[in-house]
């Protein structure tokens, strides 16, 4: 009899036990020293930091942390190897980079990272409880991100705008969701008119011009739609956006344009500044190494010759220290073995962590070389040596006003241009950007000699999608760029 | 959890309540006839009935009996049948005479235990005459060759370190291929056996195919090794007193490093060529100055400094080397009676290793309990503690001269370690050993352990035939480390902040578990029989760790109270992390047998894991075996000769979760910052993973038992085929995604292979009895597929398609060309060439040795004992990486280098072994070598003295025994140690050879 009693039990119990381990309740463990994705944005301030999580990947040193300085400045004619440079961006330098190279595939991945940490902001934002003005204000900043990102993946990873009548040829994967997937490349077109779409998304949603210029604001956005303008060869929208620009923020004078470049800057001119700190990439170290005296690159002869001669020994003085860019971007020092020029632009001997620098991604002195070239571009001589005397005497002691026009002015304004945003990651991209050849002339430190010319049009001014990217996705393996191996 | 918990005690207990007595239990304890030792698993059964049970593991035995019995039968394989009068007392003591036909034993598999007829699958046990009193710390080194198919390779002769266990080979790719460890029912931390005691255990079970396995799941792919601890033993209590002295000594010192004269010779060589090295290049080197300047020195001053020099020999070896020490004492209480068995056991092992600074001091104690009620319930009890202390050299394996075991060879001979005048330590950055040596005083590198592991069970008989068993239980252990570098030292000065530093860390892991069996044994007639078990599971683990740095230490008080706090260069450095898991399963098992010939085994596992993703919480794992005791058979009985003969066949499937993060399974978010904020981003190595699940096992094994000649001769015979498949494999993912790599379910590996264990009395005679045993392995591995790719790189190893995993892969040197002194390598057109850059990478065999196995000889002659034990591994590849930087000039020569180098390339013509001494020494595989070896591991001369002299002390049985471990080894290898238990052998913990002197007494 007892028995039997028992043996219910017994079956309840275990029948019971059998129960309980089919349920899922013991098994949702979760992780207690990072955010599982369901939780780690549920309130607006989540959103705020997910919003810092977009700046923080910009700072990374595969983008704007040193890549975009760096290796932007081997692909042109500003800067050459130097004696102490052991290998260092000897691919992208020599042009004989192809889709295996490591540069090209680190910075793909890394703006890649920005843009999905940009789309989960953007996408989720909106469904959260709070202040719709601050939601707006993140959702803005994050398109902002977004379109910057998507201009830099494709001025780099696609020909230029122009290279087909209606830019139809292929440009980059446009992701907007953060998903997993394989897919193929968007038009160049595409991209652009995703790039545009969200800058003017953004300037609706954003308020708060106090942010700047560490993040995002109006000022900035119209920076960028000025300088994607241009690139699209859109001169007079190029104009409008730049002297909106302009309208926000003015040239920097030579004391505050000169403080830019130090280890507790002032902001200047800048519309778009990352914040850099002790956590973060040195981008100075790549250009110029004060502990070790160590430049992995020396100033070019012709950057250096836009300066003007040393004429010290004949004058008394430098006169070229009259430009504030020159000693701002460049330490002369007679005699040093490796090269007397050395590019300090980023390098303080002053601070505290040698060759921390911030990076001022879009400034006014863009802006007013913007609507010099694009009011050049239709033939409005005028205002276009207007902006070209004011941004020079912004920059240059005791400049005096000049009388330029046609294709003497044009070679000035793009000259200025090259001077004024010297390693700031444009050279190569101007060159591109109008179809030019890249000639370096006298100071060539490329191997092999022939690539010291590299003719207009060269299919390296276009970055291969990297072998990383196609092997995981076979839908963008038919679509390398030309001239790389399919 | 908790509700599971509450579960499974509540209704154990509410059962205790209703238990009515209504039949008697009489226990008793079964023994073999002739040397009166337990035997475990005998069928205790109530003539005409079903009614019956098995004997323990120390024979003993309780059954319940109705009130109208009379006779109680025993019945064992290779014992004769017995049958016993059951009387008015309580308490049965049976001898079973030896069957000279059979004998066998049970195998404990942890949810059951079975007789040894019955099993399908393949175990190989290991009992604790082979793990008792070696002076060695942890068992899993201990178990090196003691069975077939059982791979046991040590990294470091480090007292305390633990090995690399592989049990048939490598089945899993990037995940973990350590065996499950599981102690009296409770699963433990794989490689954390320093403070376990060797002594307590009473047998290990190294169980190899799915039908063994299966019934542990998603982690028993790599085979599971069940340990089970010694139990009391009913009757008069027992004290056993182990004691054990003994030192250690280096096995091998193959290094032939240069002595004072050849490095002046070698150096001054080197001058001549231009290479200015080590101190007399110095010198040379300042004979090119302007004889004006006030460093320049004359050939004449040069050779009288090198006379001078010449005078220091620093025997390096003897700095950092010395004797090691072990001790260990022991002692144990065992007894009991019909109702209550205790076994308790203190330890105390102290080792110094062969290097300074290199210690193991464990105590430990063991209760073993178990109580049965005499009426259908029993519990019981096993606990452990100890505590441990173990301290390690610096940066042990690594190419650092903070290693003392790379700096000893590195060490110019005619530095000295002590200044001749002051007698202090002499630390000129050039003077390798004295900073080495200043190092050790200057550091410390404490590792302090606590373990438990604890379990308690209880078991109720519900009907006679249907037990109820939960047992429930922790493997808990704390480890603090502390790293001090003193303020004021060569090191402390080059701590942050100057001041020396001081690093305290502390991990906690927990490995809890419960589980609940119900088991169904019944005889159904004559012929057949039925064993079947279910159960249910609980398994959770824990982790937490903490760690800090502080700098700034004060000049006198070295603990966290001498931090420097709030200051800028001086932060003190905090982190930690968290983490847990949970494992949930059923679990069913089936064995029937038919006519006591034909065995049939089943069984099924359900698993749920928190590591799995969302998609594929649960797995399943099954098996199926047979097995057939052909000697049974009628048309074998004619065959006198043979005692024994069965085939067993095995099908099934297992799996490993070990190689699965906690939260792998889950995207997460990362805290970034950005502009001295906070930020978060999805951490880029965690995609959101849902579809994760285990690798998975599927083995096959055919084995065969035999044993012949009154059991003269015996052994097994074991082949199986396991294929691992869904291996975790990185892929690559489209980078637009955010990520780059996704851990995906697609690898394919086999392991195929062939196990012999054979075992002889080669004499058996009243005295003297020779038994000889040999076990062997074969495993042969190839990697089936890599989903993405055919191929990829790991350091200087591949992982390819079609090859073993761990194929070395570099480049093939071609010995030197006599007319330049270049070194040569062959390039890629089959031809040689000089520049390494031209030089193709080729693979060049595994570093998993595919033949493995030991074997041993034990005589005993009346008292006295001999045993010998070997071990051996055959036809594997170590990368020598010490020669690397022996006989490296272009880089090395400032330091020691090999003496061999004074016959190196000198001038055109020379036919030598090593290149010119400018050429770049690179990898390649002149650095490669065979390291097959044949070890001694133990050979123990005992005595046990007369009883007749004991007995006057009140002593049952003393015994005295000498041992020698690991005393030689056959190897071609050149290398400090031809064992090791990864690719690369690079300035490890040389293995130590052991003497010791100890004793067993029990009173």
């Amino acid at each position: 009899m007892k028995i039997y009693k028992n043996l219910r039990y017994v079956a309840l119990s275990l029948g019971l036990f059998m129960a309980t381990t089919s349920c899922d309740d013991m098994l949702d463990v979760t992780p207690q020293d990072q955010l599982v994705a369901d939780v780690a944005l549920t309130t607006l301030s989540d959103f705020q930091l997910a919003l810092n999580g977009i700046y923080s990947g910009m700072t990374s040193g595969s983008y704007y942390g040193t890549s975009w300085e760096v290796d932007i400045a081997y692909l042109g004619d500003n800067a050459r190897r130097s004696l102490d440079n052991r290998g260092q961006g000897a691919e992208l330098h020599n042009y004989t980079f192809a889709s295996t190279n490591n540069e090209a595939s680190a910075i793909w991945t890394t703006i890649y990272r920005v843009i999905d940490r940009a789309n989960i902001v953007i996408n989720r934002v909106d469904a959260v409880e709070g202040d719709q003005a601050v939601k707006n204000q993140i959702k803005g900043e994050a398109l902002v991100a977004r379109a910057l990102a998507y201009h830099d993946l494709v001025r780099l990873y696609a020909d230029r705008y122009d290279a087909t009548a209606d830019a139809s040829h292929f440009g980059v994967p446009i992701l907007l969701e953060s998903k997993i997937s394989e897919p193929g490349r968007n038009s160049v077109k595409e991209v652009y008119d995703q790039i545009n779409a969200d800058l003017v998304d953004a300037k609706g949603l954003m308020s708060n011009d106090a942010v700047g210029p560490n993040r995002f604001t109006d000022a900035a956005a119209a920076a960028i739609q000025a300088r994607v303008a241009l690139y699209q060869k859109q001169y007079q929208k190029a104009i409008d956006f730049a002297t909106e620009a302009i309208n926000a923020k003015g040239l920097a004078n030579r004391t505050n344009f000169a403080a830019m470049w130090k280890q507790r800057p002032g902001m200047g001119e800048s519309y778009f500044t990352l914040a850099m700190n002790a956590t973060n990439p040195r981008v100075g170290e790549l250009f110029y190494e004060i502990n070790s005296n160590t430049a992995f690159m020396n100033p070019t002869q012709s950057l250096l010759n836009t300066f003007g001669q040393d004429d010290a020994e004949t004058e008394g003085e430098d006169e070229r220290t009259d430009d504030v860019r020159f000693s701002s971007y460049f330490t002369y020092t007679p005699g040093r073995a490796a090269g007397e020029y050395t590019i300090t632009k980023y390098s303080d001997v002053d601070a505290q962590i040698k060759g921390l620098s911030n990076i001022h991604v879009i400034r006014a002195g863009e802006m007013y070389a913007t609507r010099a070239e694009a009011f050049a571009a239709l033939g409005n001589d005028p205002q276009a040596l207007a902006d070209l005397n004011a941004l020079r005497s912004a920059r240059i002691a005791g400049y005096e006003d000049v009388t330029l026009t046609g294709q003497e002015l044009k070679d000035a304004i793009a000259e200025e241009r090259r001077k004024e945003l010297a390693y700031e990651g444009h050279r190569f991209f101007d060159l591109k950007r109008l179809n030019l050849a890249l000639e370096r002339g006298e100071d060539c430190s490329v191997a092999p000699a022939s690539n010291c010319t590299i003719p207009a049009g060269n299919f390296r001014f276009t970055f291969p999608i990297p072998q990383d990217e196609i092997f995981a996705n076979p839908t963008i393996g038919a679509q390398q760029n030309t001239g790389y191996l399919q | 959890m908790k509700k599971v918990l509450l579960l499974n005690f509540l209704f154990l207990f509410a059962l205790l309540g209703q238990v009515v007595a209504q039949s008697r239990t009489i226990t008793g304890k079964v023994t073999g006839a002739g040397d009166g030792s337990p035997l475990p698993g005998v069928s205790v059964v109530v003539k005409g009935t079903s009614t019956g049970t098995a004997t323990s593991a120390d024979g003993t035995f309780s059954v319940n009996v109705p009130g109208d019995a009379n006779t109680l039968v025993f019945r064992y394989i290779g014992y004769i049948t017995k049958e016993v009068a059951v009387g008015a007392g309580n308490n049965i003591d049976v001898a079973l005479q030896l069957d000279n036909k059979q004998l066998s034993e049970v195998v404990i598999t942890g949810y059951t235990e079975q007789a040894v007829e019955k099993i399908t699958g393949s175990v190989s046990t290991v009992n604790s005459k082979s793990i008792e009193q070696v002076p060695i710390a942890t068992f899993d080194q201990i178990l090196q060759g003691r069975a077939p198919g059982l791979q046991v390779s040590a990294g470091s002769g480090q007292p305390g370190s633990t090995a690399r266990v592989r049990i048939r080979g490598n089945g899993s790719i990037s995940s973990s291929n350590d065996p499950l460890y599981i102690m009296d029912g409770v699963p433990i931390d794989a490689n954390v056996f320093a403070t376990i005691n060797p002594n307590d255990i009473a047998s290990v079970n190294i169980l190899k195919d799915a039908a063994s396995t299966s019934l542990y799941g998603s982690r028993a792919a790599n085979g599971v090794i069940v340990i089970t601890t010694k139990r009391g033993t009913a009757g008069k209590t027992t004290f056993t007193y182990r004691g054990m002295q003994g030192y250690s000594t280096p096995t091998r010192a193959e290094f032939n490093q240069m002595n004072t004269t050849e490095k002046i010779e070698y150096e001054t060589f080197l001058a001549s060529k231009g290479m200015y090295r080590g101190t007399v290049g110095g010198w040379y080197s300042r004979n090119n100055l302007a004889p004006t300047h006030a460093n320049y020195l004359s050939i004449d001053q040069i050779n009288s400094l090198k006379e001078g020099l010449s005078e220091n020999n620093e025997d390096w070896q003897k700095v950092f080397f010395r004797n090691g020490k072990t001790q260990s004492h022991e002692v144990n209480a065992s007894g009991g009676d019909a109702k209550t068995r205790f076994y308790i056991s203190g330890a105390y092992f102290n080792q110094e290793g062969i290097m300074l600074r290199s210690d193991l001091e464990r105590y430990t104690t063991r209760i073993n309990i178990d109580h049965d009620t005499q009426n259908r319930f029993r519990f019981g009890v096993n606990a452990s503690a100890g505590y441990s202390e173990q301290a390690s050299i610096e940066s042990e394996g690594a190419a650092a001269l903070a290693n003392p075991v790379l700096a000893v060879y590195l060490a110019n001979p005619y530095d000295l370690l002590r200044d001749p005048e002051t007698g202090e330590i002499n630390t000129v950055t050039t003077n390798v050993g004295g900073r080495a040596f200043d190092r050790i005083q200057a550091t410390t590198n404490d590792r302090k352990e606590l373990k438990a592991v604890t379990s308690a069970y209880a078991e109720f008989d519900i009907l006679k035939e249907l037990k109820l068993r939960n047992v429930t239980g922790v493997d808990y252990r704390t480890r603090e480390f502390d790293r001090l570098i003193q303020p004021n030292t060569i090191p402390g000065d080059a701590s942050v902040g100057k001041k020396g530093s001081l690093n305290q860390a502390s991990n906690r892991r927990t490995k809890f578990i419960s589980t609940t069996t119900l088991n169904y044994k019944k005889a159904l007639g004559e012929r057949h029989f039925i064993d079947l078990l279910a159960g249910g599971e609980v398994n959770k683990e824990t982790f937490k760790s903490t760690t800090y740095t502080g700098y700034g230490l004060n000049d006198k008080i070295w603990t966290p109270a001498g931090i420097t706090q709030g200051n800028a260069d001086m932060i003190p450095v905090v982190g930690g992390t968290n983490s847990e898991s949970a494992l949930i399963s059923s679990f069913f098992n089936g064995n029937y047998t038919l006519d006591g010939k034909y065995n049939l085994s089943a069984g099924i596992r359900r698993d749920g894991s928190s590591r799995f993703g969302a998609n594929n919480r649960y797995a399943t794992f099954w098996s199926v075996g047979a097995s057939w005791n052909i000697s049974e058979e009628n048309f074998m009985q004619n065959f006198g000769a043979l005692d024994n003969l069965k085939l067993r066949a095995s099908y099934g499937t297992s799996g490993n979760q070990e190689g699965i993060g906690d939260f792998e399974r889950l995207g997460q978010f990362s805290i970034v910052s950005y502009n001295g904020q906070q930020g978060i981003a999805p951490n880029p190595s965690t995609p959101d993973n849902p579809d994760l699940k285990w690798e998975v096992l599927n083995s096959a094994n055919v084995g065969l038992d035999f044993s012949f000649l009154n059991r003269r001769i015996s052994g097994t015979f074991d082949v199986y085929n396991n294929i691992t498949s869904d291996l975790f494999i990185s892929t690559q993912l489209s980078r637009t995604s955010g990520f780059t790599t996704l851990q995906r379910n697609a690898g394919k590996m086999r392991n195929r292979g062939i196990e012999v264990g054979l075992n002889a009395d080669v004499i058996r005679s009243n005295d003297f009895v020779w038994n000889l045993g040999v076990n062997y392995g074969y495993n042969d591995n190839e990697i089936l597929d890599l989903m993405q790719v055919e191929e990829f790189e790991a350091g200087t190893s591949i992982i390819r398609k079609g090859l073993p995993l761990g194929t070395h892969y570099i480049p093939s040197y071609a010995g030197v060309n006599p007319a330049n002194g270049d070194p040569l390598y062959l390039d890629a057109n089959g031809g040689i060439t000089n520049d390494y850059g031209q030089a193709v990478y080729n693979t060049h065999g595994t570093f998993n040795p595919p033949h493995t196995g030991g074997f041993n000889s034990n005589m005993s002659y009346k008292r006295l004992e001999l045993a010998a034990f070997f071990s051996f591994v055959q036809g594997n590849q170590l990368f020598n990486n010490n020669t690397f930087f022996f006989t490296n000039p272009a880089s090395f020569a400032g330091y020691n280098q090999d003496a061999r180098l004074l016959n190196a390339w000198k001038q055109p013509g020379d036919v030598t072994e090593f290149a010119r001494w400018d050429a770049p020494r690179q990898f390649s595989s002149q650095d490669l070598e065979d390291a097959s070896y044949l070890r001694l591991r133990n050979l123990t001369l005992a005595y046990s003295l007369p009883s007749a002299l004991t007995q006057k002390a009140f002593i049952s049985n003393a015994r005295v025994f000498l041992q020698g471990q690991n005393l030689f080894t056959v190897t071609n290898y050149t290398g400090f140690d031809p064992e090791d238990d990864n690719n690369i052998q690079m300035a490890q913990y040389p293995m130590p050879r052991t003497y010791t002197v100890g004793v067993d007494v029990t009173f």
